[in-house]
């Protein structure tokens, strides 16, 4: 199976995962995978950001690592590592995190983990932190969920994120760009289906599952708003692209998944300052 | 079936172990058993040279588990049983299937997991299989899922020769592959794709990304259970007719 398509991968993590070894989780050997994989940008989040509390020493770490790894001005054979670092909205003075992110650290969009960070979308500070990425031009990344409920360490049970949390703030902020990450996990179709309707929403495809999977998504949400994710390296790195090029869809709808859909958003959401 | 078999090829899947019908049944009854069982052999008599089949059976019915067994695999074509989760498989109502199973060398597939928020009142560990494998050791197991939780689950089963471990049915989480052919050893390690409500994709790349040798990888590909199943097999060929 031919992996020659290249992709921009929206969901890729750096730095060890807290539970469990895992091969590809240094930079450099990261960097090898996601090459081997011909994926052109990875869009990079930190595990740190998942337990960590200096969530700006975990957005520095995660910009100095990508553009070490990662350059900006890469050969063919390189990889473009964009960071998104994380905001937590309910740790004290946020919005300076936030600031950072996009001003200093001349990031994207942020990634957001509301489970594992213990609020609601749709609380007042989720609010108040997706009002001001809408300011600013910024994508929001939303993982739903990192693990399968049943395998997770005893000592850390969450649940994943309810995505109609995230309605009223698509429906107040419609031109938000919101990337939903490990979304298929425990969501049914028909509620992202209607987020995907509602505001500027996309998925990816890390979780998809059943065979055939891509092709019945498409049944009820279109291409454009369907991205390559991996979930690497917490997952086997074929099992995105297997579904991928093993679709029986149009070229262009592939083309669409595999990376412009993507480099559509990046081009839409304004630089940092 | 012959629309999954469409799947399976787009990823060179040669041949589909298939069980239980439509609509699932945590504890079938007897009558619940037939019907699926003939949905399961029905199914694969669409495509024989492709499909196979094991028999779904409970331990709550141990007659009627006896009876299907001798229908489907005593006289074909199913070449073993599928065991879900009606009854803990430690519990001694298993004894007699097992020992039907293994007198026509069919292999015992018991679906496993331990979940972190708990498993169903009949859902089998993978410690259960253990102490229902030590009671059998002439007959062969597979251990459905690795007990989801693999890390546990491929430690429970390691001291269990007569026990392999089955890779689907979880997310396909990085070093389950790897820690399966450590410990057990890739001999006692078999792909399965838990199609079609996992993706072939996602379970594929569990043996597709291992660093594992040429060997190894066709071994949990198909070897391995082609060796399980070659005596039930080998009975089921045709006689060469006396001169």
């Amino acid at each position: 199976m031919s992996f020659a398509l290249p992709v921009v991968d929206v969901n890729v993590h750096v730095f060890p995962w807290p539970f469990r070894h895992l091969p590809a989780s240094s930079p450099r050997q990261l960097a090898r995978e996601l090459r081997a994989q011909t994926v052109r940008t990875a869009w990079v989040g930190s595990f740190e950001s998942v337990l960590h509390r200096d969530i700006d020493g975990v957005n520095r770490r995660l910009t100095d690592v990508c553009r070490d790894h990662g350059s900006q001005a890469p050969t063919k054979e390189q990889t473009v590592w964009l960071p998104f670092g994380t905001v937590h909205p309910g740790l004290p003075d946020w919005r300076e995190d936030l600031r950072r992110c996009h001003e200093q650290y001349r990031m994207k969009g942020i990634r957001l983990y509301p489970n594992y960070h213990q609020y609601r979308l749709d609380s007042r500070p989720a609010r108040e932190l997706l009002t001001e990425c809408a300011r600013r031009g910024l994508i929001v990344q939303i993982v739903l969920s990192l693990e399968d409920t049943r395998t997770q360490h005893p000592l850390v049970r969450v649940s994943p994120v309810d995505p109609q949390s995230l309605m009223p703030a698509v429906q107040r902020l419609p031109r938000l760009p919101i990337v939903l990450l490990n979304s298929f996990r425990e969501t049914p179709t028909g509620k992202l289906e209607s987020l995907c309707r509602a505001g500027r929403v996309y998925v990816e495809l890390a979780t998809l599952e059943r065979a055939a999977g891509l092709e019945r998504l498409l049944t009820t949400i279109p291409a454009d708003r369907i991205c390559y994710g991996s979930n690497v390296p917490l997952y086997y790195p074929s099992a995105a692209r297997l579904k991928l090029n093993s679709a029986q869809i149009g070229q262009l709808q592939r083309k669409q998944i595999a990376s412009e859909n993507a480099e559509s958003l990046l081009r839409t959401g304004r630089n940092g300052k | 079936m012959k629309a999954l078999i469409a799947v399976a090829d787009r990823f060179g899947i040669q041949r589909l172990v298939c069980f239980m019908g439509w609509p699932f049944a945590v504890d079938p009854t007897p009558d619940e058993l037939r019907r699926q069982n003939e949905q399961v052999a029905e199914a694969i008599s669409a495509a024989p040279e492709r499909a196979l089949g094991y028999v779904y059976v409970n331990p709550r019915h141990v007659d009627a588990s006896l009876a299907e067994i001798d229908r489907w695999i005593g006289n074909g074509p199913m070449v073993g049983v599928k065991l879900w989760v009606a009854v803990r498989c430690r519990d001694g109502r298993l004894d007699p299937i097992v020992d039907r199973v293994a007198h026509y060398d069919g292999v015992i597939f018991q679906h496993t997991w331990i979940k972190t928020g708990g498993n169903l009142s009949g859902e089998s560990t993978p410690d259960d299989l253990v102490a229902l494998a030590r009671r059998h050791p002439q007959a062969r197991f597979i251990c459905g899922h690795a007990g989801g939780n693999w890390e546990l689950g491929i430690r429970a089963v390691r001291p269990q020769a007569n026990i392999s471990v089955e890779l689907a049915g979880s997310e396909p989480t990085r070093g389950f592959t790897e820690m399966a052919v450590r410990e057990l050893g890739a001999e006692r390690v078999i792909y399965g794709s838990d199609a079609a409500g996992r993706s072939f994709a996602s379970q594929l790349a569990k043996v597709i990304d291992a660093p594992l040798s040429r060997q190894q990888r066709r071994a949990i590909l198909r070897g391995n259970l082609r060796r399980m199943l070659a005596d039930i097999l080998r009975r089921r060929e045709p006689k060469p007719e006396r001169p």
